[in-house]
């Protein structure tokens, strides 16, 4: 069956409520990506960790809001809401200009779905990677496809493309 | 992240064990280095990830640029233990269908050792 998910954007999206969040923000500093993740997690219910995933899909989050909304500048915040009641979610908000090649992205990932729902392996190893105008050699290009199957609650964008809700659910949940 | 690697001057096969965390800040020294190896050591290359505890995208990235330049070279690749959460980082990122898994590494070694590549 062939499965085409989409980055959205929704600004008004039940994703972006923040009331009874925690907040932490934190600067531009690409050295710390995981540590600032490792931070937040100290909080979260050790069920909702999954062999260091939570850990992993949040970096991905700090890091492409550092890296290419911020674009490394250590003058610029990453902002975080993050809850660990019932679920994980989080907001995470860069001052960049936004990601402006989310179309350009989702027909990528059309391609690329495509070419692996019609066993096209030659044209599906081209297609693993995403590379737009602004990745450079080092970017893994496959976080958001990740990020999409992650994040099974819910994952939008805000209209001005900087700012990002996500949320994922639990087998079992968690009381805490 | 620590990289083990060695002949397996037999089959003419590179080996690769990947222990570790292989991270943003890990994976771009780790693909130029393998893929330098492809270019001037052997295009058959095993991985072992046996002690791999830890990969995010940019590690799986680093993998995706590995096997495009396998392909470029004409050459092959197996991978042994994928586990844990670094398999479910694989299964996510949709790519598990690209990777050559063997059961161990004789068989993987023996699987690219008989090819002519």
């Amino acid at each position: 069956m062939l499965i085409i998910r989409k980055l959205l954007i929704d600004e008004y999206n039940e994703l972006f409520d923040n009331q009874g969040m925690k907040y932490i923000e934190y600067p531009g500093d690409y050295s710390r990506v995981r540590k600032f993740a490792v931070d937040i997690l100290k909080e979260c219910p050790e069920e909702f960790l999954e062999d260091n995933l939570l850990e992993q899909q949040l970096s991905e989050l700090i890091k492409n809001g550092i890296k290419h909304g911020n674009k490394k500048d250590s003058s610029k915040k990453i902002k975080i809401w993050y809850d660990f009641r019932n679920r994980a979610r989080f907001i995470v908000e860069d001052e960049g200009e936004g990601f402006r090649e989310l179309e350009r992205w989702n027909s990528f990932y059309r391609k690329r779905q495509e070419a692996l729902h019609n066993n096209d392996f030659d044209a599906f190893l081209e297609l693993a990677s995403y590379r737009g105008p602004g990745s450079d050699e080092d970017d893994g290009g496959n976080s958001l496809i990740a990020a999409l199957e992650y994040w099974n609650g819910g994952m939008i964008y805000n209209k001005g493309r900087n700012k990002i809700g996500v949320q994922r659910w639990f087998q079992g949940g968690s009381r805490k | 992240m620590e990289i083990k690697e060695k002949m397996i001057p037999s089959k003419s096969v590179y080996l690769i064990e990947v222990k570790g965390e292989l991270d943003l800040y890990g994976a771009p020294d780790f693909r130029k280095r393998v893929i330098d190896r492809i270019n001037n050591t052997s295009n058959k290359v095993l991985f072992d990830l046996s002690g791999m505890t830890y990969i995010d995208s940019s590690g799986v990235g680093a993998f995706i640029k590995i096997l495009q330049e396998l392909k470029k070279a004409g050459g092959d690749h197996r991978v042994i233990h994928l586990q844990g959460g670094p398999r479910q980082v694989f299964r996510l990122s949709n790519i598990i269908s690209l990777i050559k898994e063997s059961e161990n590494k004789s068989s993987a070694a023996d699987s690219l050792g008989g090819q002519q590549c």
